[in-house]
């Protein structure tokens, strides 16, 4: 019995899924190595940090200084940062999520303080 | 090569379905030849055949398999005298429709400690052998009737078995392909293999390799 | 080995018959784990740069409430404060906001007072102007924020309106570092008479009080004594700020995820139609492999690797794009539903903080019952006695 000549795939499919999965196991590894380097990079940054919270007072954000207890989540009540009632939630979608309509083009005129 | 001595298998046993559909059968089919086991349909062929491949255990007696008694093996054992010893035909070919003429012959030997590059060789000579070489990649279900037997009886072969049984090997096929089965079942059996055939077409408990042809009726053997 | 590869092999070409329906699959559920745990990711790095800063927190602050707000604070308070046992330095701070209503963006107004300790490491994240780090009467120190809110550079004025309707006018003398933008972005220092006027805060009366204790264990004990002598006032400290970051993020956290129910509703439908049962082709599949011998534990290895396949590729693929996601482009979209909205928006990238058991939560809820909802109905098939697939039941 001869066994014919066939063109056959160089890589059976058992190879290519683990060289998929090494492959995921690498992008993994990678991930891993950018976040320490970016914890590395964030660590020698503490110290700036640091003293920026001692000089500002306080660590909260400044990433919703609009919302309603305005910028400082964290003094505007202990007991809750939403200033209605104790475990109150806020409500969403603005505060939370989305700019309110500006009030410019309401239909009545508002002012805050000097024109 | 293969004893059995009343055996018996009824389904569903006490219950009102109850069936024999083996009853008190004893054979004897030495090594190198080949039987077949003739008789209508319902008469007991197939029980037997499954009986002696280790497919199920018989309610009563005992089967034996080159001196091995086998009926009594736990079921992992059982599956691994069927992987080194028995290569079956099934009626239905009972093959994966959509899966390729190659990976369907192949399917006996993924479970081995064989590599990837003997099991290509193993296919090679087997699809050359039933000259289904050109047909390799094609899906099962797009082969002809006697295409999709010549891939069953590759597959029976496929863990180079010492036993070879056939249920209606010739149910799908015309008189033709039938003496051509016949032919390439002939020459297994010249290369010692033990052949138990399980049919009632005359093209093969007629044909001159067989050496014996038993009958069955409702469960029962009688020999001619 | 041999035997593992060859079961993989076939695992394989079982699904490349089925290819775009396991396409779907593992795109629904990569795309599941990169949503829930987009947000987890983001959500942890977020409570983890607002408490990097917890450390250099006051340990106590004192602020006065009338008929429940916040109000000015008697500067005199600070002397019934040092007759208090264990207070290593107590600061009067004039601090508050200050809305714009040409760009309605609202301005932090810091009070600066050369004579602290806190203030000497000003130079160090300040970029200086023509003068040194010392800020007199008319001289203001900006965050980025208010430079591009206002299109001012070093050197240049910053007016501010007084409650008197007067206008006042600051020079910018220096502007906080980028890499405090995330405390700064919006902040103007001014000296604390600048800061008293524009901010209307009476002589007499400060914003509130910054206190420092000497012996960190005795924080509660202190505070419980100034609340004694201070009737009147709310005293916050420490840990209560950083509880209450955990409660902000953690409540935004959830309530995204809570949007995500649909998507983790779908993919519990898909595991469930799993679980409930192989198909007849399915079952027919398993008992030919067993009549052409394959045992048991072959076909249990085989369906492991299709599940394992399945979802742990899907699994990894989903948690590294959540991570490029949040870490490398920086969340868009998603940040906004988080993080909130604001007019003056620091630019930043957050640091990669993972958590461990998030992520094994994330497998636990995913991975592990798509995998037993793989095997075990392939288990209850695979033990069916051969015979049966011959006589073609």
């Amino acid at each position: 019995m001869t066994s014919t000549v066939r063109r056959r795939s160089r890589f059976r499919p058992a190879a290519l899924f683990l060289g998929a999965l090494a492959l995921l196991a690498v992008g993994l590894c990678l991930c891993y190595a950018h976040g320490i380097k970016a914890a590395r990079h964030s660590a020698e940054q503490a110290p700036l940090r640091e003293i920026a919270v001692r000089i500002v007072g306080s660590s909260d954000l400044a990433i919703y200084n609009a919302a309603r207890y305005l910028r400082h989540v964290t003094l505007t009540d202990v007991s809750t940062p939403f200033q209605e009632c104790p475990g109150c939630f806020d409500y969403f979608p603005e505060a939370m999520s989305a700019n309110p309509p500006g009030f410019n083009e309401l239909s009545t005129q508002m002012s805050f303080g000097a024109p | 090569m293969i004893r059995v001595v009343s055996v018996s298998k009824v389904y569903n046993k006490g219950e009102p379905n109850q069936v024999r559909a083996v009853w008190e059968v004893s054979l004897h089919v030495p090594q190198g030849e080949m039987a077949v086991v003739r008789g209508p349909s319902g008469s007991g062929k197939t029980t037997l055949l499954t009986l002696i491949g280790c497919f199920a255990r018989p309610s009563s007696g005992e089967i034996q398999v080159a001196g091995k008694p086998i009926s009594r093996l736990p079921e992992k054992f059982m599956t691994l005298h069927r992987r080194k010893h028995v290569g079956m035909m099934f009626q239905q070919f009972n093959l994966i429709q959509d899966l390729s003429v190659e990976k369907n012959v192949a399917i006996p030997l993924y479970p081995l400690q064989l590599s990837g590059r003997l099991i290509d060789e193993r296919v090679d000579a087997l699809l050359h052998m039933v000259r289904l070489d050109k047909r390799r990649a094609f899906p099962v279900k797009r082969l002809s009737g006697g295409e999709q037997q010549r891939v069953a009886i590759a597959r029976a072969l496929a863990n180079d078995p010492e036993i070879v049984l056939a249920d209606e090997p010739t149910a799908h096929l015309d008189t033709a392909l039938s003496q051509e089965l016949m032919t390439m079942l002939q020459a297994l059996k010249a290369e010692g293999r033990t052949i138990v055939i399980a049919s009632h077409d005359p093209v093969v408990y007629g044909h001159p390799s067989v050496d014996r042809v038993l009958t069955m009726k409702d469960g029962c053997m009688s020999e001619v | 080995m041999n035997r593992y590869l060859n079961l993989l092999d076939f695992t394989l070409y079982s699904l490349l018959r089925r290819k775009w329906k396991i396409l779907f699959l593992m795109l629904l559920f990569s795309y599941l784990v990169f949503l829930f745990s987009s947000v987890l990711l983001l959500t942890g790095a977020i409570k983890n740069e607002a408490k990097k800063g917890v450390r250099a927190l006051p340990d106590i602050t004192i602020q006065r409430l009338t008929a429940g707000r916040q109000v000015p604070i008697p500067a005199a308070y600070g002397e019934k404060l040092r007759e208090v046992f264990g207070i290593a330095e107590i600061e009067p701070r004039i601090w508050g906001y200050y809305f714009v209503a040409s760009t309605q963006a609202n301005y932090t107004i810091l009070g600066y007072d050369n004579e602290r300790d806190a203030w000497k490491g000003l130079g160090r994240i300040v970029l200086q102007g023509t003068s040194g780090v010392s800020l007199g009467e008319g001289e203001a120190i900006l965050g980025e924020g208010i430079l591009k809110d206002r299109y001012l550079r070093l050197g240049q004025t910053l007016s501010l309106d007084t409650p008197s309707q007067t206008t006042k006018s600051f020079q910018v003398v220096g502007a906080f570092k980028g890499v405090t933008n995330l405390l700064t972005y919006d902040v103007i220092l001014l000296n604390q008479r600048d800061a008293r006027e524009i901010l209307g805060v009476e002589e007499g009366f400060v914003t509130d009080f910054s206190v420092y204790i000497s012996n960190k264990n005795e924080i509660t004990t202190v505070a419980k004594k100034i609340m004694q002598i201070l009737p009147g006032t709310r005293v916050v400290i420490k840990n209560q700020l950083a509880r209450t970051y955990d409660m902000v993020y953690s409540w935004r956290s959830g309530f995204t995820l809570i949007t995500l129910l649909g998507c983790l509703f779908a993919f519990a439908m898909m595991v469930w139609e799993r679980a409930s049962g192989l198909s007849a082709e399915e079952k027919r599949e398993i008992g030919i492999l067993k009549a052409t011998g394959w045992d048991t534990s072959d076909i249990l290895i085989m369906k492991s690797w299709e599940g394992l396949g399945i979802s742990l590729t899907s699994f990894v693929a989903g948690l590294i794009g959540s991570y490029v996601f949040t870490f490398v482009l920086g969340a868009p979209l998603l940040k906004s539903l988080i993080l909130g909205w604001s007019v003056l928006y620091p630019p930043f990238t957050f640091t990669p903080s993972v958590s461990l058991d998030q992520i094994l939560v994330l497998l636990s809820l995913t991975v592990v019952p798509y995998l037993i909802a793989t095997v075990i109905p392939s288990w209850r098939a695979a033990t069916v006695d051969p015979d049966t697939v011959i006589r073609g039941v």
